[in-house]
């Protein structure tokens, strides 16, 4: 649904390019180090820095894939991340949502929200762990994604989106007699998918990065996911070569191709256009 | 027919016998019944509002066909409705829905700041028009994102390593200066050096959450902006800022919020660097409690960041308006 | 969205496509991975050495292990059948030429089927 723009003067644009390609190279060099690393065996204190790879090869990663159950704690991650996001794309939707209407104790509400971002997680790791235990749900896929299924962040997210929705819409709906359910899930949904969008690669990303409660809960070995299985065997690789960066690459991987799907949704102006005058 | 000056209570007249509010005396009564307290679906009214309200994301006859759906009609009915609709009708609907793609905007593209927001809020601009090559751009800024913090930490250390490094190696290979600096050794350097690899890991962050804020602006602000001459960094300042109030507020508080958290890079690339000049809060409560094992003092400043961060909280949503920011829209 | 779409959306296609490669290369592994590990023993000058003494190394954590020996026949040519490993080193011995390189020798999966290309080297000649 891109819609067709009138092409700026020449010289804008090219200013445009320009400014995105030194940016796009000061992100990209750190990243291309990394990546160099992960495909050869030299040490990236060698003196003088080798622009190119010598002698690139994958064996790296085959190497990471034989050090630990690999398809076992893959399967683990994405069984797990899949859980979370779906949770918080429902949850923070709904919580999103209650926050765009009046009710009394809103502004309690919001403060109670906001104050949570304040606490971080490693400081509520114990009543974290107790209350997990007390429900049943240690070393379980659900408990592995039961703190991050909804972020106040992404509510905020959602609330925004929401909120940026022109009320004369919502109203409309009410007229025609749609449920509030039926509201959110027809016409607040489809026009935030951006807000969608940015909630599923946040959630993905948190959920499969996460270390430390992977690490808390997980009794048995098979349950573990996949970044934490490989974090354990860190401290035996040397941190300069190539195994501790192709296990870096890899676990990279999976976020970056739910990012390449999902900001797709990133399509201007779904909403304008949708009221005039 | 209603009619009268402006802000007597028209709309608000015909909102009440909607439904769309509620009087606060008196009763509403619609062909000999007694309406108000009951929901608008259930006092059988039409409304045709002031500016459409259509439902972009519906073909126009669902638009016309959802009402009808919802109350029940069988779908041969509905379909008879659409039938009956001139073309003539059919083609003005949907080209006024589609009339401001032909006039098109493009987002303005601002001057990068001095901080993480803003520089993030360029990006994010320059990579929301409809530039060639905008989603190979976006990529390439968020790749960094979802990269272990470990993996950061050991290669910004090494890239602004004295000696191996590749900074300082293309420094001197290209003449600019005779002596390495030594980034993470310098006290002058060793802030702003943590602080640029911390940007440069969580740019892609704040840059979707910007995203997403500047697809909600409506194009027919710049439009009428445009139509009334408004320069460039007017429409940036009047239009874009405000606009994009809710997700400022939510950057540059969880911005703050991180920026007191983040502990892993410092801890990884200078562990409080040079003498205390890279020691944050957090890395300060973290030697305390566990290297020096004063464990009464750390618990002591971790109440004070606390209250710090509640304080600025608090603050941050009053600058933005309060409710987080949110804009009112029509 | 008609269920039409839905199969075509990328959230089906991707990772639709993702399992038919994994099947084709989980196949692909399946045909190939009998742990066979050939080769040819010479000395400097390039001449066969017969009745050398092969050592499989197989690599642990950090470390090799010895995992198996095999001798070469008349034409230098040697074979193991039981390698497990993804990681492995080459290392002849003969009476009289000392010991060969140590060839380090990785693989794409355990136990994949390997012909060296180059043959192992004694440093000296008989």
């Amino acid at each position: 649904m891109a819609e067709s723009t009138i092409r700026r003067a020449t010289p804008l644009l090219a200013l445009r390019h320009l400014a995105l390609v030194v940016v796009s190279f000061v992100m990209l060099v750190p990243f291309y180090w990394v990546l160099k690393t992960a495909i050869t065996n030299e040490n990236i204190y060698a003196y003088p820095p080798g622009i190119l790879p010598r002698a690139p090869h994958l064996y790296n990663f085959v190497d990471v894939w034989y050090l630990i159950p690999f398809p076992r704690y893959l399967a683990n991650s994405i069984i797990v991340s899949t859980i979370a996001v779906i949770g918080n794309v429902v949850f923070n939707a709904l919580a999103g949502y209650a926050l765009t209407r009046d009710f009394p104790g809103r502004r309690a509400v919001l403060a109670l929200f906001l104050s949570c971002m304040l606490i971080p997680f490693q400081a509520a790791i114990i009543p974290a762990y107790l209350v997990t235990a007390k429900m049943g749900l240690l070393n379980t896929y659900f408990g592995l994604a039961f703190p991050l299924l909804s972020t106040i962040v992404c509510i905020f997210v959602f609330k925004a989106a929401f909120e940026a929705v022109p009320r004369s819409l919502i109203d409309a709906a009410r007229i025609d007699g749609l449920s509030e359910w039926r509201i959110i899930v027809r016409v607040l949904l489809p026009l935030s998918k951006p807000a969608i969008a940015t909630n599923v690669i946040l959630s993905f990303i948190w959920s499969w990065n996460n270390f430390l409660w992977p690490l808390l809960i997980t009794r048995d070995p098979l349950m573990q996911t996949l970044p934490l299985g490989l974090a354990r065997f860190l401290s035996y690789m040397e941190d300069t070569t190539g195994a501790l960066y192709a296990f870096a690459v890899m676990v990279l991987l999976p976020s970056i191709l739910v990012f390449l799907m999902a900001q797709k949704e990133f399509i201007r102006g779904l909403t304008s256009g949708a009221t005039k005058g | 027919m209603l009619v009268g000056p402006s802000g007597c209570g028209k709309t608000t007249t015909l909102r009440i016998v909607a439904g769309l509010e509620e009087p606060s005396d008196g009763e509403v009564w619609i062909g000999g019944r007694r309406v108000d307290g009951v929901s608008p679906r259930d006092r059988d009214v039409a409304v045709v509002f002031q500016n459409y309200a259509l439902y972009p994301h519906m073909s126009v006859f669902d638009n016309m066909a959802y009402g009808l759906r919802i109350r029940g009609f069988a779908r041969k009915d509905i379909a008879a409705v659409k039938v009956a609709m001139p073309k003539v009708l059919h083609d003005v609907c949907y080209r006024a829905m589609h009339l401001h793609g032909a006039l098109g905007v493009s987002n303005e593209l601002p001057l990068a700041g001095m901080w993480m927001s803003a520089a993030a809020l360029g990006i994010a601009l320059l990579v929301n028009s409809d530039l060639k090559g905008a989603t190979v751009y976006r990529t390439i800024v968020f790749l960094s994102y979802p990269l272990m913090a470990v993996a950061v930490g050991i290669i910004w250390r090494w890239m602004y390593d004295e000696r191996g490094g590749i900074i300082n190696y293309a420094l001197r290979a290209s003449g600019l200066v005779d002596r390495p600096i030594g980034f993470l050794q310098d006290f002058d350097w060793a802030l702003p050096s943590v602080i640029f690899a911390e940007i440069w890991q969580v740019l892609g962050f704040y840059m979707i959450i910007l995203l997403t804020g500047l697809q909600s602006i409506p194009q027919n602000l710049y439009e009428a902006a445009r139509i009334d001459g408004a320069p460039a960094w007017a429409r940036f300042f009047r239009i874009t800022v405000p606009m994009l109030r809710p997700s400022l507020f939510l950057c540059i508080v969880v911005g703050i919020l991180n920026s007191f958290s983040s502990f892993d890079l410092v801890y990884i690339m200078t562990n409080g660097g040079p003498g205390h000049a890279t020691e944050l809060l957090i890395t300060h409560i973290y030697k305390s409690a566990f290297v020096e094992t004063k464990f009464d003092y750390a618990a002591a400043l971790t109440v004070v960041q606390f209250s710090l961060l509640v304080v600025l909280t608090i603050a941050a949503n009053r600058a933005a308006g309060g409710n987080a920011g949110a804009v009112e829209r029509d | 969205m008609s269920v039409r779409r839905q199969l075509v959306s990328r959230w089906v296609i991707v990772p639709g496509g993702i399992a038919v490669v994994t099947l084709v290369w989980l196949a692909y592994v399946a045909a190939h991975d009998h742990g066979v590990v050939e080769g040819r023993v010479v000395d400097r000058s390039g001449r066969p050495v017969g009745g050398a003494s092969v050592m499989l190394f197989e690599r642990g954590f950090v470390t090799h292990q010895e995992r198996g020996r095999a001798t070469s026949d008349a034409d230098g040519a040697f074979r193991f059948t039981d390698n497990r490993s993804h990681s492995i080193q080459l290392e002849a011995e003969a009476p009289g030429l000392g010991r060969s390189e140590r060839r380090v020798v990785r693989l794409w999966f355990a136990a994949q089927d390997v012909k060296l290309v180059e043959p192992l080297r004694f440093a000296t000649s008989k």
